[in-house]
């Protein structure tokens, strides 16, 4: 059902939410990560529960595809069917410093190990407290592995061939799901009667009028300067292959010419034409190399300049309006 | 010699019989050796010498008919009864050798031993074939194998055969077809033999008549017998010395010459013996060509240079050899003339009154001067042994120029070039001072107006304090560049380069280095000349140096130093070995390249000249740099110099300086941080300057460069901290006159390099703030830089993929182009 239509919609439970949030501000700039509880329901998952994996000494490591996160996480089904929850794995969380860590095998490889046949697609919920920080706004998003990039993986190899089959570019390997945060009813009273005896608000956001906009750019353009290097040295040996395929190939066709001359000649003389396959005996061309690599960071630069933009829009009315301000 | 006639003849008469089955190496080894000896009769008997000699491990016994004359030339004293006894003596030796094996053969026979017979079989048959011509056939031999071959066929016939192992069996076998062949040979004799037993052992004996496949073969050399050494042996000893005795002996020596038995001291001692005697100078020159020929000779094959006293009586000789050409004008030895072949006596001279003697006096000169080297080459260089060779310099040298005068009195300017060169090889590298005594010394001992008196290249010095050493190389050198040959151009240009270098004429060396354009064709140069080129261009360097040129010295010494194989372009030495799996070949190949070491630069001088130089040019523009974070002006001049310093920068701690790379990379952090004094301190402190003429006046010129960069340096390190400063107080500073600081700042300002301005009215040098460039600009400019060279990355790619789609127009979807090409390239 969800394969079909996709999920639409992910709805998380504002506890659940809190939770991500403090875990992952308090231990950046490290990345974290933890699982999410919860179920399908239609086209929407509700994320009803969450817990946060232990820190490792490296992302690898942190992450729910390490080993002893492995562990811990059936420790921690264990413990919590104990206690009467259900614990329906929905997906997990990470942080992420400026877009970073999401384009990652690692997020590629828990995406994998939590697809299974209750639930068919896994969710993503990246929260950035940097871009919280700076945006003052919250910035959870969700996402889901796009049908694609599933496609193409069960192939196990991504050659060009196989992507461009199944329509798969940098743009969705994950595709963005709308995210929502509910309360449950005792909070949502709570929240009514609060209201009521309060009536100036909670804290007004001055912040909002920061004009430090260099560090924020800084710091993207730094990620954007490594990724950019990878993205480079990746393209760098993709086309090494590509000027060594060539080289093959032409190296084929001279062949097969000179085999059409031959048969020619032959057929001529009254023989027995030379079959004109057998060049995939004499020559073998080069396998080509994955490009799962070059296109994570491709995403990923296309990600921060996502951030810039999005930044940027918000900065630049600031500008003008201090300029108008000094004038 | 015979011998392989005879062997000849031998496999001759097996060729004919290819039907039968013939398995052993003996076989295809008596047929190899008859091809060579078949060509060989139709050659020339000169050819000799150049014949490859067989190991064969007997041969050395074999008498050659050559040695034979040589041999009794040489005891001429002895009497005639004296040397027949000694044939006499040697040939029942060979007969008692044959009854050996015989016996063996008899022995072996008992008991059935037929692997023992066959080895004692071959060796018979061996000795037999070497000994025919010389002593005929031995009826012992006739005998023995007569009856073998009847024991083998009865071996063959009886049942014993059966119970016989298996390598007696094939043996047997061997045996028996070597029988059948060697019976078809002397089948005669056999059959004579076979008639009479005991008649043919005790009459015929040694008179018996060689075979008939031998005497077509024996009437093929035996005229040369008769014109060559049979009648000399017979008639030379008893004369007295003759002129045909001296030619005659002459001949012979000619014709052994290269040839592997022959016992070449007592060739040389016969030709010392004829030289004290000989009469006409045309014969005591033809008796000295050959000596210093033999003397050559003498020089083993596995010895890497020649033995130096035979290599000092060959430099006596061949001196005396040319006093000979000069006291006889009419004879004159050029190279390709005819051989004069009569023996008989002296050449008459032709019209012109002058006999020509086919040989060549340059290619001696040459050849001794390569030996020098070659010994200079393989000498320890620290033992007293090599300064002790070293003082043979002067005779050669003086060898050079007797050689170059006699060349130019008879006009073999083909020669001539050559031995030019050579002697500019060895005073090129060498100051005026030491030349001078080289030359006078040479000159002295040449006779003063004699017909080889001057030379009108390079004329007699008659007063030496009027010696130009510059003047010697240009007259060495003019008529160098009057060739066509390329090599010999560019030898002689880079010789007067180094020779000008060496004595500070820098501009006179660029003018000559730059118009030969020799940079652009030198690639092409072999190994000798490039190493000649790079030792000019080191010296260059070092001129440039003294003179005070740092950028210029620093540029021409790059090539050489920047590229860490030092060692080896100057040809002076090589790295650790590199591919110790084929280390044996290559190494020896590298040692005849390389340069004496009484030639060689001192690389640490170099190194340190390199360094001191990259110092004073790297310093400011680091220190340029480190200001602005702008990367794009930060040219790299001295990769190892940066390297260096790398290092230097990574030590934790820094002790005092302990060698020269140490003082520089600490005088070149002095003069970072503004201290000139300090770094002008730790530059003079460095030992090997005083290898440098003149080293103080360097030193002093390295103090003013200090000081000069040290200013450079410390305003571009410390502007962004003043606002102004007084020019008066950067004088002080850096110990220069205001003018001078005044020149190097508006220098400065004017190429752009700081943003300030010299305040006329106050003296002073005033900063402008506010152009340094923000972190986020750096970034940014970082950025456009990485991404239009990741969009020409991607364009390139698309077009290599032929057709890669752009979906959009935007900057980023060349990332989509990247992706989707995939769709058109399949194999």
């Amino acid at each position: 059902m969800a394969r079909e239509n996709g999920i639409q919609k992910v709805k998380i439970d504002a506890n659940v939410a809190f939770k991500i949030i403090k875990h992952t501000t308090e231990s950046a700039p490290a990345g974290v990560s933890g699982q999410l509880l919860g179920l399908e329901d239609g086209d929407a998952i509700e994320i009803s529960y969450a817990f946060a994996f232990p820190m490792g000494e490296d992302l690898a490591s942190s992450w729910p595809s390490s080993e002893a996160n492995k562990n811990y996480a059936s420790t921690m089904t264990e413990s919590l069917t104990a206690v009467n929850v259900v614990p329906n794995a929905a997906g997990f969380y990470i942080s992420s410093f400026l877009g970073s860590n999401i384009y990652s095998a690692q997020t590629l490889d828990a995406f994998s190990m939590y697809q299974s046949d209750e639930m068919s697609s896994p969710v993503l919920i990246v929260h950035d407290p940097t871009r919280t920080a700076h945006t003052a706004s919250l910035n959870l998003q969700a996402y889901v592995l796009s049908p694609a990039y599933d496609a193409v993986k069960k192939g196990h190899w991504f050659t060009r061939a196989a992507m461009a089959k199944h329509g798969l570019t940098f743009k969705d390997v994950l595709i963005p799901v709308p995210v929502e945060i509910t309360n449950s009813h005792y909070a949502n009273a709570f929240i009514h009667s609060y209201a009521e005896t309060q009536t100036e608000p909670v804290n007004p956001a001055l912040h909002g009028l920061d004009l430090n906009i260099d560090r924020y750019l800084c710091g993207n353009a730094e990620a954007m300067l490594d990724t950019l290097d990878d993205l480079t040295y990746d393209l760098g040996s993709f086309q090494y292959f590509l000027r060594h395929l060539n080289r093959e190939e032409a190296r084929i066709v001279q062949w097969q010419q000179r085999r059409k001359v031959e048969n020619a000649q032959r057929e001529a003389r009254g023989q027995d034409p030379l079959p004109e396959n057998d060049w995939k005996k004499i020559f073998r061309l080069p396998n080509e190399p994955s490009r799962l690599e070059g296109m994570l960071e491709a995403a990923h630069v296309e990600r921060i300049c996502d951030q810039i933009e999005q930044y940027s829009a918000g900065s630049v009315p600031k500008l003008y309006g201090i300029r108008a301000l000094l004038q | 010699m015979s011998s392989r006639f005879f062997a000849a003849g031998y496999s001759d008469s097996d060729l004919s019989s290819s039907d039968e089955e013939l398995d052993s190496e003996f076989e295809s080894e008596q047929s190899s050796d008859s091809g060579i000896d078949f060509s060989e009769d139709d050659e020339d008997a000169s050819d000799y010498e150049q014949q490859p000699q067989e190991d064969r491990p007997n041969l050395s016994n074999v008498p050659s008919r050559f040695l034979r004359t040589a041999g009794s030339d040489s005891d001429s004293d002895s009497s005639d009864d004296d040397s027949r006894r000694v044939v006499k003596s040697a040939k029942t030796k060979r007969l008692e050798e044959v009854q050996e094996i015989v016996e063996s053969i008899e022995t072996a026979k008992m008991v059935n031993e037929w692997s023992i017979i066959l080895t004692e079989f071959d060796k018979l048959i061996r000795l037999v074939t070497r000994h025919a011509a010389q002593d005929g056939l031995y009826p012992a031999f006739i005998q023995c194998i007569s009856e073998l071959d009847e024991d083998a066929k009865e071996a063959a016939k009886s049942d014993d055969r059966k119970s016989m192992n298996a390598t007696l069996a094939k043996a047997l076998n061997t045996i028996r077809n070597r029988l059948k062949k060697v019976m078809r040979t002397y089948e005669s004799e056999i059959e004579k033999y076979r008639k009479d037993p005991d008649g043919y052992l005790n009459g015929t004996a040694a008179t018996s008549t060689p075979q008939p496949e031998q005497t077509a073969q024996q009437q093929q050399h035996q005229p040369i017998d008769d014109e060559g050494f049979t009648v000399v042996s017979k008639d030379g000893k008893a004369k007295a010395i003759t002129t045909e005795y001296v030619l005659q002996t002459l001949r012979t020596v000619i014709e052994s010459r290269g040839k592997r038995n022959i016992d070449r001291a007592a060739q040389i001692k016969t030709l010392e013996d004829l030289r004290s005697k000989v009469g006409s100078a045309y014969q005591r020159i033809r008796v000295l060509q050959v000596l210093i020929a033999c003397r050559f000779d003498m020089i083993n094959v596995t010895a890497n240079y020649m033995p130096i006293a035979p290599w000092k009586t060959a430099v006596t000789e061949l001196g005396e050899l040319l006093g000979e050409l000069e006291n006889a004008p009419h004879i004159v030895v050029a190279e390709g003339v005819e051989a004069y072949d009569d023996d008989s006596k002296d050449p008459e001279p032709n019209e012109n009154g002058i006999v020509f003697i086919n040989g060549s006096v340059t290619s001696f000169i040459e050849r001794l001067d390569d030996e020098f080297t070659k010994s200079l080459q393989y000498i320890d260089p620290h033992s007293t042994e090599y300064v002790e060779r070293l003082k043979d310099e002067p005779s050669l040298y003086q060898l050079l120029i007797r050689g170059q005068l006699y060349i130019e009195s008879v006009n073999q300017s083909k020669n001539l070039y050559g031995l030019l060169v050579r002697r500019l090889e060895h005073i090129y590298f060498k100051s005026e001072e030491i030349v001078k005594p080289y030359e006078v010394a040479a000159w002295s001992k040449i006779p003063e107006g004699g017909r080889f008196g001057d030379s009108k290249i390079t004329p007699r010095i008659f007063d030496s304090s009027k010696f130009v050493l510059h003047e010697l190389i240009k007259q060495l050198c003019a008529p160098l560049y009057e060739q066509d040959d390329n090599v010999l151009r560019t030898k002689a240009m880079l010789f007067q380069v180094y020779s000008y270098a060496l004595h500070n004429h820098y501009y006179k060396v660029r003018t000559l280095f730059l118009m030969s354009h020799v940079q652009s064709s030198i690639s092409n140069a072999d190994v000798g000349v490039q190493v000649l080129y790079n030792r000019t261009l080191v010296q260059i360097g070092f001129c440039a140096f003294r003179k005070g040129l740092i950028a210029e010295a620093q540029q021409c010494l790059q090539e050489v130093c920047g590229s860490g194989r030092t060692k080896e372009l100057l040809a002076q030495g090589s790295l650790i070995q590199r591919y110790p799996q084929n280390a044996g070949e290559p190494e020896t190949v590298d040692t005849q390249r390389f340069i004496p070491f009484h030639m060689h630069i001192n690389l640490e001088l170099l190194e340190c000249v390199y360094l001191t130089s990259s110092m004073i040019i790297e310093t400011p523009i680091l220190a340029a740099a480190g200001s602005n974070t702008d990367n794009k002006r930060k040219p790299l001049i001295s990769r190892p110099f940066r390297r260096l310093l790398d290092h230097h920068d990574r030590q934790v701690f820094v002790g005092p300086p302990e060698n020269m790379r140490d003082y520089v990379m600490q005088a070149a952090k002095a003069l970072a941080s503004g201290d000139w004094r300090k770094s002008k301190d730790f530059i003079c402190a460095i030992k090997i300057w005083d290898l440098m003429p003149e080293s103080e006046k360097i030193k002093e010129m390295l103090g003013t460069k200090l000081q000069e960069e040290g200013l450079r340096t410390y305003i571009f390190t410390y502007a962004s901290l003043y606002e102004a400063i007084t020019l008066d107080t950067l004088a002080t500073l850096f110990d220069l006159s205001v003018s001078k600081v005044t020149s190097i700042i508006s220098k400065v300002i004017y190429d752009d390099e700081i943003a300030a301005a010299l305040d006329q009215q106050t003296n002073s040098l005033i900063f402008r703030k506010g152009f340094e460039v923000t972190p986020l600009q750096s970034f940014a400019l970082a950025l456009a830089d990485k991404a239009a060279q990741l969009s020409d990355l991607n364009e390139r790619q698309t077009q290599q993929s032929q057709g890669g789609r752009y979906d959009r127009d935007d900057k980023r979807g060349n990332y989509r182009a990247g992706n989707q090409r995939a769709r058109t390239v399949k194999a």
